[in-house]
């Protein structure tokens, strides 16, 4: 069907090793836009404890500098 | 505790720093149990007008009450850029992990920085050490990344200037035909 959307899987319940950390920003940059943005839940399939600690892990490394609050798209 | 001494303390200068805030925690009643310098790295937005900052990770013991007074001392001394503290959380303290959500980020709000403070077990030790040795390997990534994207950036710079180039000249071309 074309409008079937497939299940969408939490990949850091699908894998264990994948954990979250405010000092990884390598790994957090992968649940934010090219603006910086955090990209919701509904379009990676994390799921909702998961997606809390991502969250919680991506204001704290913007906080201290280690990720960008916002990227000038513009300019890069 | 995460916090970003000032780029411009080298090597001797960052080692008093570095005594003076491990005396202040000390002395205000806490146990270190490890630091870990980053080294200088680039920030990601501007700090008082830095662009560069050393990072240093500091694990320590400490009761609620004193996380407040030693960000009153970490936010006058003029070295460090900026700092940030944090309660590990541990899988025993299911009942304050629910807490955690509202500790979890702007550390400039005093009121939530006692709830973000470490009053830790001594069973949760090992896991910091593990996590430690983990950290070293980002730090080394970290340093890779940067210097990859360093080269990215430059490669960047030189395409976009060879399609300015590429634009104007179709432009003038345009231009000639019209006059014609």
């Amino acid at each position: 069907m074309a409008f079937s959307s497939r299940k969408k899987i939490c990949k850091y319940c699908e894998n264990k090793k994948n954990t979250i950390d405010y000092k990884d920003y390598k790994n957090l940059k992968r649940a934010i836009t090219e603006q910086g943005k955090i990209i919701p839940r509904r379009v990676t399939g994390t799921c909702a404890k998961h997606q809390r600690e991502l969250v919680r892990a991506i204001k704290r490394a913007r906080n201290i500098a280690l990720i960008p609050y916002s990227y000038d798209v513009k300019q890069n | 505790m995460l916090f970003i001494v000032h780029p411009n303390y080298e090597q001797d200068r960052m080692d008093a720093i570095l005594d003076d805030v491990k005396k202040e925690i000390t002395s205000k009643g806490a146990k270190i149990l490890k630091t870990d310098n980053w080294g200088k790295r680039k920030l990601a937005y501007l700090i008082n007008k830095q662009r560069y900052g050393s990072y240093v990770l500091m694990y320590f013991e400490a009761d609620p009450e004193m996380i407040q007074g030693l960000y009153e001392w970490m936010e006058i001394q003029a070295p460090i850029l900026h700092q940030m503290v944090i309660r590990l959380e541990e899988k025993p303290e299911i009942s304050e992990t629910s807490e955690n959500p509202d500790s979890s980020y702007s550390s400039s709000r005093p009121s939530r920085t006692p709830r973000a403070t470490p009053v830790k077990e001594e069973a949760p030790k090992k896991e910091v050490v593990k996590e430690e040795s983990s950290k070293a390997e980002v730090v080394e990534e970290v340093k890779e990344e940067l210097k990859e994207e360093a080269v990215v950036e430059e490669t960047a710079a030189e395409e976009v200037v060879e399609e300015e180039t590429k634009v104007e000249a179709p432009a003038e071309e345009t231009a000639e035909e019209k006059g014609e």
